[in-house]
């Protein structure tokens, strides 16, 4: 057996078989979280070349398959990669499970996540283009159904990634003549403006951001934010991907330029926007913005240390946004799509709650002691060094996030009745939050327990990372 | 764009894809070609089936003002695909015709779903998109992969469109 047979082909298989049985939902949940749990060990205990190590647990496979004459290939840093995905999709499933919310994350998340990390591994990867589409029609059915009426989100998410992936087969056609043949300067640039173009729509770029809090405002939290955290990701590990495979597109300075305009567009408007929201739902879809626009911002140094924080990024957004989608699931119980006026009195009824909502939300702008902290402070000193003019666009964006969260912090100490369903957890609801509130600020006091293992996800771009 | 009945709507689209697949013919083998014109024809089916058994399907009443902005809004977007064409057949060295055709329906695509606010609408929107680019593409390249999972992609958008307007409820996913 292959790799990609065993993180690409199986997990999608077994989605399929999961629908059959889609009624029994906690036990196909449960199955889910196994299966991933199991991903990820072999995963961990995979090599691709043969090992010296005499442990039982390593085993050696094969990290290519071929299809109809394109190959699936995975690398360590793509191994990584997978290791990342399937423990976010195990640990969105193991809250649904305790929690008992019905979702279709299972079982169309392992087919979301198999997708995903196809069009990673595709060679020669100008069709992962057409497998990125594949994956955001597969997710339509986790953040949408049939009984919810409002479709507006759904509409533009289909319709922007539709539009992208024209223009990013196109600069794929572009940029691999150029690898062929010399190109000239004209073409150089209708290339890089058809990427640009197709990275835009896909990253949601200012004016192409309306669907995500849309989006994020017409689905449940657990479901919306799963798609909206993970596919971003995947996106940029895309964008570093062709970064890397092309010479004369990392050659190009104006490449680096446009995508340190379009990071510090999503920052300034994603903290601008977040700061006027009236609901939760859309405040914290503008938060996944600004945290889309810091990965963008860290590739467009161009650097090995700009590369590796892009990864610290993904590994922060991908906790931060896990634990306040479901504090947002928790807190929402009773009342749908709740408004920032609601969390009066949370922090007096419900503690626990409160530091589930403010941790991350500390962490994702980088205050002292939190997971957010290294990788901001390392951004900061980075961007201080390289472009010391548009350092004063991101300390703005930051102090207007910081006030928006210390307003909310004092709403949440205001003596109210508290109208949220925090105070119904049952015992094993609480437990499981405590131990995630506490795991994240445990790696908020070591970070360097997960950092550097997850710097590996780019390490495999010898031409970017060096 | 300026259809009220359904019914003619996928006829219209059916037709589109009739016209990609002969157009795609010229420079592809007919097996190949065919793939194309079948996968579009069964998600306009399987959009149909929906369409048909939809207890709410009703026919959308337009004013003829509206009427003509659209078919002005067409013309005008023609009228200046026709004035670039060559400048972009420059960049893209694909047949003349093909080019033309595909940039039409490309444009049409897109300013057919911004009108539409129903889903089945967006859908035959971007499938109009869809097949616009496909004659470009195609003409560009020649994979049976890409192919396959062009059809592929065809028949999910129908899928999704058939499911978010309740098509897929009876025994679906929720």
């Amino acid at each position: 057996m292959s790799a990609p047979v065993l993180w690409i082909v199986l997990p999608i298989l077994i989605s399929i078989i999961f629908l059959i049985f889609r009624k029994n939902f906690l036990l196909i949940c449960l199955i889910q979280i196994i299966l991933c749990l199991l991903i990820l060990i072999s995963a961990i205990s995979a090599r691709f070349v043969v090992s010296e190590s005499t442990s039982i647990l390593i085993y050696q496979i094969s990290p290519t398959m071929n299809i109809l004459g394109r190959s699936l290939i995975f690398t360590s840093g793509l191994k990584t990669t997978v290791i990342l995905f399937f423990s976010t999709l195990g640990i969105w499933s193991l809250s649904l499970y305790i929690f008992k919310v019905r979702s279709n994350i299972v079982p169309f998340g392992l087919t979301f996540i198999g997708l995903l990390i196809a069009a990673l591994a595709v060679e020669p990867f100008l069709y992962s283009a057409l497998i990125i589409e594949i994956a955001v029609i597969v997710s339509i059915p986790i953040v949408a159904n049939a009984a919810n009426p409002r479709i507006k989100g759904v509409s533009r998410y289909l319709i922007y990634f539709t539009i992208g992936m024209p223009f990013v087969l196109l600069a794929g056609w572009y940029l691999a003549g150029g690898e062929i043949s010399p190109v000239n300067d004209e073409q150089l640039i209708q290339a890089t403006l058809l990427l640009g173009l197709g990275f835009v729509f896909w990253l949601a770029v200012f004016p192409f951001q309306s669907w995500i809090p849309l989006l994020a405002e017409e689905t449940e939290p657990i479901e919306g934010f799963f798609v909206l955290t993970i596919l971003p990701m995947a996106i940029a590990m895309l964008l570093m991907k062709y970064l890397n495979g092309f010479a004369w597109l990392r050659g190009f300075v104006t490449v680096f330029q446009a995508l340190r305009l379009f990071g510090l567009i999503m920052i300034i408007i994603g903290s601008i926007w977040f700061a006027f929201q009236k609901t939760l739902r859309k405040a914290i879809s503008y938060l996944l913005l600004v945290s889309s626009g810091l990965v963008v911002l860290a590739i467009s140094f161009n650097s090995s240390d700009g590369y590796i924080f892009s990864s610290y990024f993904m590994l922060l957004r991908l906790i931060c946004f896990f634990l306040l989608s479901m504090i947002l699931m928790v807190i929402e119980k009773k009342s749908e799509n709740i408004s920032i006026d609601s969390l009066k009195g949370l922090f007096l009824k419900s503690p626990i709650i409160s530091l589930g909502f403010f941790i991350p939300l500390f962490s994702l702008i980088g205050m002292p002691w939190t997971f957010g902290f290294p990788v901001m402070q390392s951004l900061f000193s980075e961007f201080t060094i390289y472009f010391p003019r548009y350092m004063v666009l991101l300390i703005l964006s930051q102090i207007i996030i910081s006030i928006t969260i210390i307003r909310w912090i004092f709403t949440s100490l205001k003596k109210e009745d508290d109208n949220i369903a925090s105070s119904n957890l049952e015992m094993h609801e609480t437990i499981y939050l405590i131990i995630c509130v506490f795991g994240l600020i445990i790696i908020g006091i070591f970070p360097n327990i997960v950092y550097p293992h997850i710097s590996e996800i780019v390490k495999d771009l010898q031409f970017l990372v060096k | 764009m300026i259809l009220t009945d359904w019914r003619w709507k996928m006829a219209g689209l059916a037709v589109i894809q009739l016209l990609c697949f002969i157009q795609i013919l010229q420079i592809w083998p007919i097996a190949l070609a065919s793939v194309k014109l079948i996968s579009g024809w069964m998600g306009i089916a399987l959009m149909s089936a929906t369409l048909a058994s939809s207890r709410e399907t009703k026919i959308s009443e337009t004013h003829t003002s509206a009427k003509v902005f659209k078919l002005m809004l067409a013309t005008f977007s023609w009228i200046v695909i026709s004035a670039s064409v060559e400048k972009l057949n420059f960049w893209l060295p694909i047949p003349y015709t093909n080019l033309f055709i595909g940039l039409i329906f490309f444009f049409s695509g897109i300013f057919y779903f911004s009108q539409e606010r129903e889903i089945n609408g967006i859908a035959i929107g971007l499938l109009i998109l869809l097949s616009g680019f496909d004659l470009i593409y195609s003409s560009l390249e020649g994979s049976a992969l890409v192919t396959g999972i062009y059809g592929l992609i065809i028949i999910l958008v129908s899928i999704i469109s058939s499911y978010l307007q309740g098509g897929l409820s009876e025994g679906g996913f929720n």
